[in-house]
């Protein structure tokens, strides 16, 4: 499970956020070279966009139903996606699902690496029964399915996005401290590290400034991939209708909502359905450039 | 006609963005029916290539040489069908770490008894289905042919309590067992010359000293030649008949063992033998060939050597040529051609290595005729 | 230690895991802003109601009797009522089972049956067109969510093979034809993107099996490459597939459940969504530990198979 991105800080390469200079020039080869990863990135940047300036670039309010024309087809003038059975622009609709999407997906993404990062770091740090300790939590952790926790926070106080973000974040805590910990387990012997202890350095300060950079990239295409699953989980939770509140058009959310439609209306499910899906494929098709570029050694193809 | 007879042997391995390494450069190599032949030389020097050419298991290289024969029959002429016949049945190999080369999901005597039945001594099926169902599904039955005799072969390597060896794990074993099991199941298809990797290289000395008697057994009892690879002038000088001598990538010396002991003629040969702890003066140094071997991609034109030679001179840019120093011993070395430079080598602040030796050259004498039996107890 | 010492020690950490689970929910029910006998009853419960619940779940004792009664009655089998049927809560759930056990079971099969040659034949065709066509599979899978996967095959299934049923369940003792028809879309939809993720896992694993050492021993005895490949590497290749596979069990349950929806089979998945949208408090709660239980077991059997196909663990080192 170790990783090998070409040595560790202990080397004179130049590095951005911990990652080598040279790094990111590879990775601007793969993608200008590899086909797979130029569209995983167009997507992933098309997404980003879509999400951020929704607001601007939407033609009409999400919200915004018009009786008159309910469930207009695809591709009719004004509306390019048609409209839901509400009358309500599918377009914007799904724009604004995207920043929704993406933001839940970050943001589960993002606590999930902090609590995961900061367990994995102590724990490989400390080593002794603090390892023990925590990592008997953390497979505790993964006997969990997080379908469970959102089950029961959905339950117990409705439906949400933070009830999302609070069951997504959660199962991926586990995945987070496995790689940080592997990657404290192989560093920590290591003569910068000893060097630094030797100065004085405080414990945080080792962890934080010497051997978390090191750690960056792996954890780095671990994000990513993890964002993919989130948004996928998310799309899930909320097809089933136990995800975000019934307005929020995440593109599960759209699906479901699509489905007894299927018959009349079909491109109320079928096209999110392909935008999750092709996001999807782009952002994993991204996650496995960077890992190539980065030179990480994943478990195995976890994308 | 020599059991193995190579001439000319070249190899070399290409390399993603960047120019192709000649890993062996013209080597000659001659193995003859039940002696021990031993190859040596530095890491790098080639040999492990050298003996993986053998066996035609260097899939990614380009192998090229004027004669590959073995029984007279060029191996690479033959279809991989044909080869793979050979492999176990005509030629065994033993490699040098025993815990990788072993399968650590497979019982050692599973491991033995597959050849066996491979090469069909046995009245046994080795198809596909039937290995499958034996691995998966049954196990080998203790009562089967092929595991009787694999057990025998334990026990023949030198294994006490064979039949429980027989259903353990590698990973069960200590390090002088899995050797010898290796052993055992190069054994396993009877073959003419066994190939040994550096096999005892991973081992402690005591144990050391008991595989390499058990080879020597083998050799006598079983009418097979070992091509034994090692970097240990000493187990040469223990062990085998007659040696060639390598040096990043080419042949510096071959020979008797006596012979090239007694009457070194090589520089790099005698800077080896001078550097053996038992060859050292009572009252000098250790004394140590400086510099480093170069990489293939940076050899010298000419002899690889001749950087690190004391006797190096202009002519050592020239192709490598072929001297006899006696019946069956040969140099390649500059040094020999009529009229040119220096005709003795001495390194500097130590007497030539003739008339100064202890040990070793007694050993060699003791090869020769192989009736000194050291018993060791097992490892 | 032996296996069967193994297995003991295994399953008594199970049941453990099992009663932190159930106390975790209890803690969680109870650190609830507000009542809980409004949170079993549902928001428009009536006062006596409330009472009556309250009374039931022994709110006003304190909080250890509650705990005790709860554990007492979780390791009897009772889980409570649930609020619509007042049917007992483990009958209900036994009772939705099968659909879903089905399906898992005919996906797990089904992305083996995918993965594992699949992951082969990629990694010993390496670069090749055989390893990018699984490769990228695999990928597509990976994807694609499940209920997606579900709704396509719905529509295309109609035109392609009609006589594919698109609704409900057929319980086995109904033939296991008329059993398979219903269970292999819904399986397929669950076990393709199970699929993606194994097959990976199993190229990357027997790529490293190849470069072994112990590969070359075997080919240097003039074995047969198939034998080389299928008797010596397989084995060895699974070991770390085996372990992924349990660990992503998890994700399986989030694709039966969003699966049953879409070809409305009466599961286990419905049933469990259909409560939540209901309110129906205590069925939700027993579905939790359910699920819980059935995880932490799952992990043991996967756990318990590793070990014994992993001689390093099962024998350990006896030298």
């Amino acid at each position: 499970m170790s990783t090998d991105y070409g040595g560790h800080g202990s080397d004179e390469a130049t590095r951005v956020f911990g990652i080598r200079v040279d790094r990111f020039e590879r990775l601007h080869e793969t993608v200008t070279s590899d086909y797979k990863a130029a569209f995983g990135l167009t997507v992933v940047v098309a997404f980003v966009l879509a999400a951020i300036f929704a607001p601007e670039l939407a033609p009409y309010d999400p919200m915004a139903q018009e009786y008159a024309i309910m469930q207009s087809p695809s591709l009719s003038s004004a509306h390019p996606l048609g409209t839901d059975s509400f009358g309500r622009d599918l377009l914007s609709r799904m724009m604004h699902g995207a920043r929704i999407s993406l933001a839940v997906g970050l943001a589960a993404v993002a606590i999930a690496a902090v609590v995961g990062v900061g367990l994995g770091l102590a724990a490989g740090y400390y080593g002794g029964w603090i390892d023990d300790a925590l990592m008997r939590f953390v497979d505790v952790l993964w006997a969990f399915p997080w379908l469970l926790v959102a089950i029961m926070l959905v339950a117990i106080f409705g439906q949400g996005v933070w009830n999302v973000i609070a069951a997504i974040a959660f199962a991926y805590i586990d995945d987070f401290a496995r790689i940080a910990r592997s990657e404290v387990l192989s560093i920590r012997e290591e003569e910068f590290v000893l060097a630094a202890k030797n100065i004085g350095l405080g414990d945080r300060e080792i962890m934080l400034e010497e051997v978390l950079p090191n750690a960056v990239a792996p954890l780095i295409v671990q994000f990513t991939v993890l964002v993919a699953r989130a948004m996928l989980a998310e799309s899930t939770l909320s097809f089933l209708g136990i995800g975000v509140k019934p307005t929020t058009p995440t593109w599960g959310a759209l699906l479901g909502q699509g489905r007894s439609l299927i018959g009349q209306a079909w491109w109320i499910s079928i096209i999110p359905g392909i935008a999750i899906v092709v996001t999807v494929l782009g952002i994993n098709l991204f996650g496995d450039a960077l890992r190539d570029a980065f030179d990480v050694r994943g478990e195995g193809g976890t994308p | 006609m020599s059991l193995l007879d190579v001439e000319e042997l070249a190899v070399t391995f290409p390399v993603e963005d960047g120019p192709d390494v000649p890993a062996v450069d013209g080597v000659d190599l001659q193995v003859e029916a039940g002696e021990i032949h031993g190859l040596v030389g530095e890491s790098g020097s080639g040999k492990s290539v050298t003996a993986r050419s053998i066996m035609r298991l260097l899939d990614d290289a380009e192998v090229s040489a004027n004669r590959f024969d073995y029984r007279g029959e060029d191996l690479y002429a033959k279809s991989e069908a044909e080869m793979r016949r050979i492999r176990g049945d005509e030629i065994g190999m033993v490699f040098q770490d025993a815990l990788s080369a072993l399968n650590p999901v497979m019982t050692v005597g599973e491991q033995i008894a597959e050849v066996v039945r491979h090469h069909g001594d046995v009245d046994e099926s080795a198809g596909l289905l039937s290995e499958l169902r034996r691995k998966y599904v049954t196990g080998t039955s203790k009562t089967a042919p092929s595991w009787r005799r694999a057990v025998d072969l334990l026990e023949t390597v030198g294994i006490p309590d064979p039949e429980a060896v027989a259903t353990s794990y590698p990973h069960q074993l200590s390090g002088g067992q899995r050797q010898r099991v290796m052993i055992a199941s190069a054994l396993g298809g009877d073959p003419s010359l066994i190939v040994a990797d550096e096999p005892t290289t991973a081992l402690d000395v005591t144990v050391e000293a008991s595989i390499l008697d058990e080879l020597q057994r083998l050799c006598d009892e079983f009418d097979v030649a070992i091509l034994l690879i090692t970097h240990d002038l000493g187990v040469v000088a223990e062990t085998c008949d007659s040696v060639t001598v390598m040096y990043s990538g080419s042949v510096m010396e071959h020979g008797r063992t006596d012979q090239l002991f007694e009457h070194p003629a090589h520089p790099y040969t005698k800077g080896l033998l001078r550097s053996i702890p038992e060859q050292a003066p009572a009252d000098g140094e250790l004394t140590t060939i400086p510099g480093s071997a170069p990489e293939p991609a940076d050899r010298p034109a000419g002899c690889p050597f001749r950087d690190r030679c004391p006797a190096a001179f202009d002519a050592c840019s020239e192709p490598l040529p072929e001297h006899a120093v006696e019946a069956g011993h040969t140099a390649r070395c500059h040094l020999y051609t009529e009229g040119e430079g220096p005709s003795e080598v001495a390194w500097d602040g130590v007497a030539g290595v003739e008339g100064e030796t202890n040990g070793a050259v007694d050993d060699a004498d003791a090869t020769a005729d192989r009736t000194t039996a050291t018993e060791v107890t097992d490892g | 230690m032996g296996l069967q010492r193994y297995v003991l020690k295994r399953t008594l950490q199970a049941v453990l895991v099992v009663y932190v689970v159930a106390t975790a929910v209890f803690v969680a029910v109870r650190s609830v802003p507000g009542d809980p006998a409004r949170l079993v009853l549902g928001g428009n419960a009536r006062p006596e109601e409330l009472a009556a619940v309250r009374d039931e779940l022994g709110l006003d004792e304190p909080i250890y009797v509650q705990y005790f009664d709860w554990i007492a009655d979780l390791t009897r089998g009772d889980f409570g009522q649930s609020i619509f049927t007042g049917e007992a809560v483990l009958s209900r759930i036994a009772g939705a089972a099968e659909p879903t056990l089905s399906i898992g079971l005919v996906g797990i099969c089904i992305a083996f049956l995918i993965a594992i040659p699949g992951g082969i034949v990629s990694a010993t065709r390496k670069g090749k067109w055989e390893d990018y066509a699984a490769t990228s599979v695999a990928f597509l899978g990976v994807s694609m969510p499940s209920f997606w996967i579900g709704i396509v095959l719905l529509l295309t299934a109609s035109t392609f093979v009609p006589f594919l049923p698109s609704y409900g369940y057929a319980s086995i003792s109904d033939g296991v034809v008329t059993w398979l028809s219903h269970v292999i879309l819904p399986g397929l939809a669950v076990g393709l993107p199970y699929a993606g993720i194994l097959t990976r896992m199993t190229r990357s694993s027997m790529l490293e099996v190849l470069s072994e050492d112990y590969m070359q021993t075997a080919r240097a005895k003039g074995l047969p490459p198939r034998n080389v490949l299928l008797k010596h590497g397989l084995q060895n290749a699974l070991l770390p597939v085996v372990t992924v596979a349990g660990i992503l069990f998890a994700l399986l349950l989030g694709g039966i459940v969003a699966v049953e929806v879409v070809f409305g089979i009466q599961g286990f998945g419905r049933l469990l969504i259909r409560s939540i949208e209901r309110q129906d408090f205590p069925i939700v709660q027993g579905s939790v530990i359910v699920i819980s239980i059935i995880f932490v077991f799952m992990n043991l059997i996967v756990d318990v198979l590793y070990t014994s196909i992993n001689p390093k663990i099962r024998y350990g080192s006896e030298a």
